[in-house]
C-alpha cells in the first residue's frame, strides 16, 4: 500500500496543486494543512508553470507521463547552465512539490517547440477572442504536448478558430484544435442548461415537456420536441418556448412546423392520421444549443446530468427485441427492448390515429412526451426517434420513429448528428 | 368526499410552491341505464385562494372499479394510450373540474361482470408520482331484468 501511495503521490501533489491553484475556497482550508509549503495566492497553475520558465530557460511544461516518469519540455536550441538535478530542485522550490525524484534529478528531458512562457502569451492573447466564437468549448496550456489547445464543438467553430490564429498572429502548429464533447454543469434535466442537448425540461405555455434532439431543418437551426407539445397539435400557432420554464432569460426558440392531422389514405374513417407526433422550432438567437448530443444522467432513472450521448447516426431499421433508451424530464434516463414495431396507435381522446409507431417496454410518465429515443452504439447512440405517449402504469412507452419523423410529408429532411460524425 | 391537502410542487411561474391548497376529490355513479354507468369524478377547490395543479399526461383522469376485497375488475385507462405531457392548471377559489366516462359493466376483458357488489374510485394524475385519490364509492350492480325474471 505504502508503495502505491508513493506511486500516486507526485501525481496526488500536483492534482492538489492545480485544485489550490483554481481558487476552489472551501477545499482550500482542508488542503493547505496537508501542503503547507504550497503558496495560496491567486496564481494559476499557468503563473506558476510562467514563472517556472523564468528560472529554467527553454522551459516547455512538465506532466507525468504514461509510466508515471516526470517529464519536462525544453526547448532544442535553448541553453540553459542549469543541470538535470538543478532543473528538478528548480521546479520542486517553484511549484512547492516535495518530491524526491525531482531533488534526485530523476527526470526525462523531451525536446520542446516552444517554450511556457510563449504559449501563455499566445494563450492569453487568444483566450478573450477564441470564447466569443460560438462552439469553442476550452482553452489550454496542453503541458503534455507542448502546444496550446483548443476544444470546438464543431468543424464550423474550428475553422472560425484557425482564421484568428492568422489574424493574431499566432502560428497555426502551435495550436491544436480538436472537437470535444460540450461540458454540461452538474445540473438535472429540470435546470436550466447551456448549451442546449436533448433530454431537457422545456415548458410552452401552460405546459411541460422534454426537447428531443437540436437539428438543423432547411438551413434552420432549432430542435425538436413532440406535435402535441405545442399550442395545437397539427399546424403551426409560433408556440414559443423556454427552458427548463418561463423566465425573462430562458426563451429558446418558436414552432415553425407542424404538418396537419388530415385523412389521408389508409386513416380511417371519421380519424385524422400522422407518421410522427413531431414538430419543430427554431432556435432564438443567440441560443447555444449542441447539435447531435443529449444529456446522458448519472444512471438508469437518475435525472442527474453527468455527461451527453452523442449521436452518430440515425436508425434505418427497427427491430423488435432491441434495447432502446430514452432520457426525459420526468423520469429521466430509461432503457428496454422494442415489444412491437410499426403499430398504428389511436390517441386516447383525439380522433387522432399515428401511423406505424414502435413500442417500447421501459419506463414513462407524463412529462417525457418529446423524449429522444436511442440506442447506445459503443462510443456513440443511434437515434431512434421522439416519444410522445405511454401506458397508465408507466411501464411502455410509444415513440415515433426517425424515418417517420423525416418523411416529406412530416418534417422532412433533418440533420441531427454531431458535426462531422454521420 | 375527500378532503386533501397537498403540496403542489411542480406549479410554473406562479407563487404556489408554497402553497398547501385544499382540494376535495369526489366520484359519482349514475346508472345503470341499460348496460352502462356513467362515472364522474369531481374535484373542487375548497380554499380562498387560487390554487395551480399540475395534470399529469392527457387525459389525466382515471376511474377504477374494484372488488369490496380491492381487487380491481376494470379500469378507464388501461390499454389506452396517454400522450406524456403535464399540464399547469389553475383552479379560482370554489371551481370545480369534472371528468366524466362510461362504464359498460365489463371487466379488464371486455367479460360482463356479475351483478354484485363493487367499488369506485376516480383518480387524477398530478405530477409524477402524486396522484388524487377519491373515497372508494359502493356500487351495488342488480340482476338484469331477465335474470330476474327467470327466477
Amino acid at each position: 500500500m505504502a508503495r502505491v501511495l508513493r506511486r500516486y503521490a507526485p501525481v496526488m501533489s500536483i492534482l492538489l496543486g492545480v485544485v489550490l491553484a483554481s481558487g476552489f475556497g472551501a477545499w482550500s482550508a482542508t488542503l493547505t494543512s496537508r501542503m503547507p509549503q504550497v503558496p495560496l495566492s491567486e496564481e494559476t497553475l499557468d503563473d506558476q508553470l510562467a514563472r517556472l520558465a523564468e528560472r529554467i530557460p527553454g522551459f516547455g511544461g512538465i506532466f507525468l507521463d504514461e509510466n508515471g516518469r516526470i517529464a519536462v519540455y525544453l526547448v532544442e536550441g535553448e541553453v540553459t547552465t542549469l543541470s538535470v538535478r538543478e532543473i528538478g530542485a528548480t521546479i520542486a522550490r517553484t511549484l512547492g512539490w516535495d518530491e524526491p525524484r525531482l531533488r534526485a534529478g530523476a527526470i526525462r528531458i523531451l525536446p520542446g517547440q516552444y517554450s511556457f512562457r510563449q504559449l501563455k502569451e499566445w494563450n492569453d492573447q487568444l483566450f478573450p477572442h477564441v470564447f466569443e466564437i460560438e462552439g469553442v468549448t476550452l482553452t489550454d496550456i496542453d503541458e503534455a504536448r507542448n502546444r496550446l489547445r483548443i476544444g470546438v464543438e464543431s468543424e464550423e467553430a474550428a475553422e472560425v478558430v484557425i482564421e484568428t490564429l492568422d489574424s493574431l498572429g499566432v502560428p497555426r502548429e502551435a495550436v491544436i484544435v480538436e472537437e470535444v464533447e460540450p461540458i454540461l454543469p452538474m445540473a438535472t434535466l429540470r435546470d436550466k442548461v447551456r448549451p442546449l442537448v436533448g433530454g431537457l425540461q422545456i415548458n410552452f405555455p401552460g405546459y411541460l415537456c422534454t426537447l428531443g434532439f437540436n437539428a438543423v431543418r432547411s438551413s434552420v437551426a432549432g430542435f425538436v420536441t413532440a406535435s402535441h407539445c405545442t399550442n395545437v397539435q397539427g399546424g403551426v400557432e409560433g408556440t414559443p418556448y423556454w427552458q427548463p420554464r418561463e423566465d425573462t432569460d430562458t426563451f429558446i426558440g418558436t414552432e415553425i412546423a407542424d404538418p396537419l392531422y388530415t385523412r389521408r389514405l389508409g386513416c380511417p374513417r371519421g380519424r385524422v392520421c400522422r407518421y410522427s407526433d413531431s414538430a419543430f422550432a427554431q432556435l432564438a438567437f443567440g441560443v447555444n444549443a449542441s447539435l447531435g448530443y443529449l444529456a446522458q444522467t448519472a444512471s438508469l432513472g437518475s435525472l442527474t446530468i453527468t455527461g451527453s450521448f452523442q449521436i452518430t447516426a440515425e436508425a434505418t431499421r427497427r427491430v423488435r427485441g432491441e434495447v432502446l433508451n430514452k432520457v426525459g424530464r420526468t423520469t429521466g434516463w430509461s432503457q428496454g427492448p422494442i415489444t412491437q414495431t410499426c403499430v398504428n396507435v389511436g390517441v386516447t381522446g383525439t380522433r387522432i390515429v399515428l401511423l406505424c409507431q414502435d413500442f417500447v417496454q421501459a419506463t414513462v410518465d407524463a412529462g417525457d412526451s418529446g423524449s429522444p429515443v436511442f440506442k447506445i452504439n459503443g462510443s456513440g447512440v443511434t437515434l431512434y426517434g421522439l416519444l410522445w405517449g405511454g401506458n397508465s402504469s408507466g411501464t411502455s412507452f410509444v415513440y415515433s420513429p426517425i424515418g417517420n419523423i423525416q418523411r416529406s410529408d412530416e418534417l422532412g429532411s433533418l440533420r441531427t448528428c454531431a458535426t462531422g460524425s454521420c | 368526499m375527500l378532503l386533501l391537502a397537498l403540496v403542489v410542487g411542480s406549479a410554473v411561474g406562479v407563487g404556489a410552491m408554497e402553497e398547501k391548497p385544499a382540494l376535495s376529490a369526489r366520484v359519482e355513479a349514475m346508472g345503470p341505464v341499460g348496460r352502462t354507468i356513467r362515472l364522474k369524478l369531481w374535484i373542487k377547490n375548497e380554499s380562498e385562494r387560487r390554487l395551480t395543479l399540475m395534470l399529469g399526461g392527457r387525459p389525466a383522469y382515471n376511474f377504477l372499479v374494484k372488488r369490496p376485497d380491492g381487487a380491481l375488475v376494470w379500469e378507464w385507462q388501461r390499454g389506452k394510450i396517454i400522450q406524456q405531457i403535464l399540464e399547469r392548471r389553475s383552479l379560482e377559489p370554489g371551481e370545480e373540474l369534472t371528468f366524466e366516462v362510461t362504464w359498460r359493466l365489463v371487466d379488464a376483458r371486455g367479460r360482463r361482470v356479475p351483478p354484485g357488489e363493487y367499488v369506485v374510485q376516480g383518480v387524477l394524475n398530478l405530477e409524477p408520482p402524486e396522484k388524487l385519490l377519491t373515497d372508494p364509492l359502493p356500487l351495488r350492480i342488480p340482476p338484469s331484468k331477465k335474470a330476474r325474471k327467470g327466477r
